[in-house]
C-alpha cells in the first residue's frame, strides 16, 4: 500500500459525507437558498444604479417597480430597499456567522477542557462563565458602545462575548458524560494525551449537539443584533441590517407594507433555511447514517 | 386443548432497504403447569416472537399466524382488547429489573396500580394483596417497605418486584425475557428458585427466554432452539440435552463453559515466576456524590489487595458486581485515585519517569466489558487500531501504520475491507476482536481483560476466548481475567482470585480452588453456578447465599462476609479474618475464620458422577 492510496482512501470519507449531503434533498434545497442570499447581498448592490445611503425625495414611498430601477421600491426618507435590503443582509449574516463561530470554537474549547479535566479546574473555569453571567448584556453592550464608539466590530465581539457561555455550559454537561465513556478510558489507558482525548475523542462526539445549537445560535444572533439596532444600540445608519430595517417597515407598514415585507422575508427564510441545513449537515456528519 | 398454542407464526420487519423475517413458521404448544424455555443467541428472534404474541411488535413490524389462548384467537387483536390479555392473562418480566420499575414512584403505589386497573381491587384488600404476593417472592419485611423507592431495592429484590407484579393478577401465562441476565450468579439462582416455586404454587404456565442453557436447564419441561428466526430443535429438556440433534444446539451446548467438566490441562505457556506486575496494598477510592463539611467523604471500593501476575500467567478474578474486581483493575492501569505499591517489572510505579511510565503503558493493555462501547463510533476502524501507534509513536509513517494494523486484523480474524468503515457496522463479537487488535498494537507483555466476554453470545465468547488463549501464547502474554462467570474463569486461568467487598477472600491455583474451595462465598458462588443440565439442575436445590450484596460504603465490623454467612460465629463478629494460607504449600489462601475442608460443593460431586 502507497502513501497515495491511504490518503485517496481518506479522501473518499470526505466523500461519503458529501455523497450523505447530496442525497439530502432538503439539505441542498436550503443550503442553495442561502447560498443565493449571501450571493446575492455581496453582487446585489453593483447591478443597482442606487445606493443604500442616496435619499430621493421625489421618490418616497415608491413601490416596487422594474422602471426606475427602485426592484424593492423605496423608504421613508426615499432611499432605494434593494440595495439596503442587500447591505443589511450583509451585516445580518456576517454577523450571524462570525459570532456564531467565536462562541463555537470559544464555546466547544473551554467546555470541553472544563468537562474533561474535572475538579478544581472544572469549578474555576465554570465559576468564571457564571460571573459571565451575571452581568448585565445590556449594561455590557453600552459599556462598550461607550467606551469603544459604535462599531460593527463591536457588536461582534459584543454577541461573541456572551453567547460562548451557553455553549461551554451545553458542552461541559455532555463533555461529562462522554468521559466516562469506555473509549475514553482506553485512550486514557493508551497513554494519550489530554490534548489528543480532547480533540480526538471528545469534541468530535460533540459534533452532534454542538451542530444543533449552533443552527439554533446563528438564528439567536441575528435577532439580537435585530434587537439591538431597534433600540438604537447596533449598526448606524445610514449603514443597514435586516433587523434594523424591519424596525423601520413596522413603522409604515399600514401605507407600505413592502419596506417591512422584503426584509422581513429574507430573514425568516435565511433563518429557516439555517435550521434546516444545521439538522442535515448534522446527519452527514454522523456515521451512524451515512449509509441511510 | 393446550392453554396457549402457536401456529406457524411469522415476525417481519420493513426497513426502507428490504423485510427482514425476524421469525419463521415457529409452532409450539403450552399446557397450565407446563414451562417452555427458548434459547437461541442475540438476533435469533426468541424477544420478537414474544413481542409479537404480546402484542408489543415495533411500528414496523407485523406478524402472521395463529396464537391462540384457549382455542381464542389473540394474535394481531386491536390494542383495547389486547389491554385486557396483557397483564391478566399473560405476564411479562423483563431483563432489566432497573428500568422496568419508574423511579420517582413507591413500590407500593406501582404494585396497588396493577391491582386497581386490572382487578379492580379497593385500596385496603390490593394491600393486603400485594403484601401477601411479596411474601411469595420471599420480600422480606414485605409490609413495611412498601412506601420505599425503587431505588432503595437491590437489583435481585427489584426483580422480585417485578415478578410479584407480573403475578398479581394470577396470569395463565407468565413470559420471563432473560429475567436474570443482569443479575449475579448468586441473585440469578435465587430467582429461579423461586419461579420453579411460583409455578407450582399457582399452576401458571411459563415461558422462559434465555441465551444460557444453564438458566433454561433447570427451570424447563420442554425447549425450544431458534437460530436466525428459525425453530431448529423442539423437544423434553432432557431428551434434548442429552443428545442434541441440530447442529445449533450441539454448537450451543459445546460452546458453554461448563464446570462439571474434567479441568483441561491449560495449554498456554508454562507461566514463569518473574513477576510481571506486583500489587501491595491497592486502595482504590471513590468520591461519595455528598461531599461533608470536612474534606469530601470517600468510598473505598478496594481495599488493601495484594496481587501479582508473573509473566505468562492468566489471573482470574471473580465476584459478584460491586465487589471491586473492576475498580481493582483500574487501579492497577493508576487511573483515578489508588494508593498502594504497585511493581513493574520489578520497578516501584511511583518513582518511575515519565519515560518509563509510558512504556508502561505501551505494555499493560486493556480490554473491555461493552465490545461497541469502547470503541470510537467517529473513528474508522484503521485510525481506532492505529492510534496506540500513534500514542507512543511506534510507526510514524502512515503506510507503515496502515500495513501494521491489516496486519494485526487478519491476525485477530478480521480483514483488510473493514479498514474505512466505522464501529457500528459490526457485531459485538467483531467489535470485540477490533478492541483486542487495538490492546495488541504495542505487544503488550500484560493484558487486563475487564469481562471481555460477558457481553457476548456463548459461541462468540467460545471463539474469543480462544482467540485469547492462542495470542497469549504467541505474544507470551500476562493475563489479568476478570469475569463474574466462574466457569469461564476455570477455563481460563492458572490462578483464581475470589473478591468480595473490596477484598480478597481466596486465592488460589484452578484447580484447588474448584476442587477444594475454602471460603463459604466461594462455596456459595459455586453453588449458585448453574449447570447446563439438567439432571444436576434438578436435583439441586436453588439455595442462594442468605440475601444480597450489603452497601459497599458502609462495611461491617469483623468479617464482611459475616451477614450471608451460614458459618458466622462471634468471632466473626469481632475480628477481621487475614488472608492466610491453608498449607505448608502457601499456595491456597483464604480470609476465613472458618475455612471447611469437608464441605465440597455440589458441583464437584456432579462433576465426579460425570466423567465416571
Amino acid at each position: 500500500m502507497s502513501e497515495r492510496s491511504a490518503n485517496w482512501q481518506r479522501r473518499s470519507i470526505a466523500g461519503k459525507v458529501l455523497e450523505a449531503m447530496r442525497r439530502d434533498r432538503l439539505f441542498m434545497t436550503c443550503a442553495l437558498v442561502l447560498l443565493l442570499i449571501a450571493v446575492a447581498s455581496l453582487v446585489g448592490p453593483l447591478l443597482s444604479p442606487h445606493t443604500y445611503f442616496d435619499m430621493n425625495m421625489d421618490a418616497i414611498l415608491v413601490p416596487p417597480q422594474w422602471e426606475n430601477g427602485h426592484w424593492f421600491g423605496t423608504d421613508d426618507l426615499g432611499r432605494d430597499l434593494f440595495v439596503r435590503t442587500m447591505y443589511g443582509g450583509r451585516v445580518s449574516l456576517a454577523v450571524g456567522v462570525v459570532a456564531t463561530a467565536v462562541s463555537l470554537v470559544f464555546g466547544v474549547a473551554w467546555g470541553a477542557t472544563a468537562g474533561y479535566l474535572g475538579g478544581r479546574v472544572d469549578h474555576l473555569m465554570m465559576r468564571v462563565v457564571d460571573i459571565l453571567y451575571a452581568v448585565p448584556f445590556m449594561f455590557f453592550v453600552i459599556l462598550l458602545m461607550v467606551v469603544f464608539g459604535r462599531n460593527i466590530l463591536l457588536i461582534f465581539v459584543a454577541i461573541g462575548a456572551v453567547n460562548w457561555l451557553d455553549m461551554a455550559r451545553i458542552v461541559r454537561g455532555q463533555t461529562l458524560s462522554l468521559r466516562q465513556r469506555e473509549y475514553v478510558q482506553a485512550a486514557e489507558i493508551m497513554g494519550a494525551s489530554t490534548p489528543r482525548i480532547i480533540a480526538r475523542h471528545i469534541v468530535p462526539n460533540l459534533l452532534g449537539i454542538v451542530m444543533v445549537y449552533a443552527t439554533l445560535t446563528i438564528p439567536q444572533v441575528i435577532l439580537i443584533e435585530s434587537f439591538l439596532s431597534f433600540l438604537g444600540l447596533g449598526v448606524q445608519e445610514p449603514m443597514t441590517s435586516w433587523g434594523a430595517l424591519v424596525k423601520q417597515g413596522t413603522e409604515v407598514m399600514r401605507t407600505a407594507p413592502w419596506v417591512l415585507l422584503w426584509p422581513g422575508s429574507l430573514l425568516a427564510i435565511s433563518l429557516v433555511c439555517l435550521n434546516f441545513a444545521g439538522d442535515g449537515l448534522r446527519d452527514a456528519l454522523d456515521p451512524k447514517d451515512a449509509h441511510r | 386443548m393446550s392453554l396457549l398454542c402457536v401456529d406457524d407464526l411469522k415476525v417481519s420487519f420493513t426497513t426502507p432497504t428490504a423485510t427482514v423475517e425476524a421469525v419463521r413458521d415457529l409452532s409450539f404448544r403450552l399446557e397450565r403447569n407446563e414451562s417452555l424455555g427458548i434459547v437461541g443467541e442475540s438476533g435469533s428472534g426468541k424477544s420478537q416472537a414474544m413481542s409479537a404474541i404480546l402484542g408489543l411488535l415495533a411500528e414496523n413490524g407485523s406478524a402472521s399466524g395463529s396464537v391462540r389462548l384457549e382455542g381464542e384467537e389473540i394474535l394481531n387483536l386491536p390494542e383495547t382488547q389486547m389491554r385486557q390479555i396483557r397483564g391478566r392473562r399473560i405476564a411479562v418480566v423483563f431483563q432489566d429489573p432497573m428500568t422496568s420499575l419508574n423511579p420517582y414512584v413507591t413500590i407500593g403505589y406501582q404494585l396497588r396500580r396493577v391491582l386497581v386497573e386490572q382487578r379492580g381491587l379497593d385500596m385496603k384488600t390490593a394491600d393486603a394483596e400485594i403484601v401477601r404476593m411479596l411474601d411469595a417472592v420471599r420480600l422480606p419485611a414485605a409490609s413495611s417497605r412498601l412506601n420505599s423507592y425503587p431505588h432503595e431495592y437491590s437489583g435481585g429484590m427489584r426483580q422480585r418486584v417485578m415478578i410479584a407484579a407480573a403475578m398479581l393478577c394470577r396470569p395463565d401465562v407468565l413470559i420471563a425475557d432473560e429475567p436474570t441476565t443482569a443479575l449475579d450468579v448468586t441473585v440469578q439462582s435465587g430467582i429461579l428458585g423461586l419461579l420453579l416455586e411460583l409455578q407450582e404454587a399457582f399452576h401458571t404456565a411459563m415461558v422462559l427466554i434465555s441465551h444460557d442453557l444453564g438458566v433454561v436447564s433447570g427451570v424447563c419441561d420442554q425447549l425450544l432452539v431458534l437460530h436466525q428466526g428459525e425453530m431448529v430443535e423442539q423437544g423434553a429438556t432432557a431428551e434434548v440435552f442429552a443428545a442434541p440433534q441440530a447442529q445449533t444446539t450441539q454448537a450451543l451446548l459445546a460452546a458453554v463453559p461448563r464446570l462439571d467438566r474434567p479441568l483441561k490441562p491449560r495449554q498456554s505457556i508454562a507461566p514463569t515466576r518473574t513477576p510481571l506486575l506486583e500489587a501491595y496494598g491497592i486502595r482504590v477510592r471513590y468520591p461519595l456524590p455528598r461531599p461533608g463539611w470536612f474534606g469530601p467523604r470517600q468510598f473505598t471500593a478496594v481495599r488493601d489487595v495484594d496481587l501479582s501476575v508473573m509473566v505468562g500467567e492468566t489471573v482470574g478474578i471473580v465476584g459478584e458486581s460491586g465487589c471491586g474486581k473492576s475498580s481493582l483493575a483500574r487501579g492497577l492501569l493508576e487511573i483515578g485515585k489508588q494508593s498502594g505499591e504497585l511493581r513493574y517489572r520489578g520497578e516501584p510505579c511511583h518513582l518511575m519517569d515519565r519515560e518509563s511510565r509510558m512504556r508502561m503503558r505501551r505494555d499493560v493493555q486493556f480490554v473491555f466489558q461493552n465490545p461497541l462501547g469502547s470503541l470510537n463510533p467517529r473513528m474508522t476502524i484503521l485510525d481506532i487500531v492505529s492510534e496506540p501507534l500513534l500514542v507512543h509513536g511506534l510507526a510514524p509513517d502512515a503506510a507503515e501504520r496502515r500495513r501494521r494494523v491489516v496486519a494485526m486484523l487478519e491476525r485477530v480474524g478480521l480483514d483488510a475491507s473493514m479498514l474505512l468503515r466505522y464501529p457500528h457496522e459490526f457485531s459485538g463479537g467483531q467489535c470485540q476482536r477490533i478492541g483486542i487488535a487495538r490492546a495488541l498494537m504495542t505487544h503488550p507483555r500484560l493484558l487486563i481483560c475487564d469481562e471481555a466476554v460477558s457481553a457476548l453470545d456463548v459461541t462468540v465468547q467460545a471463539d474469543i476466548l480462544f482467540l485469547l488463549s492462542e495470542l497469549q501464547k504467541e505474544f507470551g502474554l500476562g493475563v489479568l481475567f476478570i469475569s463474574h462467570d466462574l466457569a469461564v474463569i476455570r477455563d481460563v486461568s492458572d490462578q483464581v482470585v475470589v473478591m468480595y467487598l473490596g477484598r480478597i477472600v481466596e486465592r488460589a491455583p484452578v484447580a484447588s480452588l474448584y476442587s477444594e474451595p475454602q471460603h463459604p462465598y466461594t462455596q456459595a458462588l459455586l453453588a449458585a453456578a448453574p449447570v447446563p443440565d439438567p439432571e444436576v439442575e434438578r436435583s439441586r436445590k436453588h439455595a442462594a447465599p442468605a440475601g444480597d450484596l450489603p452497601a459497599p460504603w458502609n462495611p461491617l465490623p469483623g468479617c464482611p462476609y459475616r451477614s450471608r454467612c451460614t458459618r458466622a460465629t462471634e468471632t466473626c463478629e469481632i475480628e477481621r479474618p487475614e488472608l492466610k494460607p491453608r498449607t505448608e504449600a502457601h499456595v491456597h489462601w483464604v480470609a476465613c475464620h472458618h475455612p471447611s475442608e469437608a464441605s465440597s460443593p455440589p458441583v464437584a460431586e456432579a462433576s465426579v458422577s460425570h466423567s465416571s
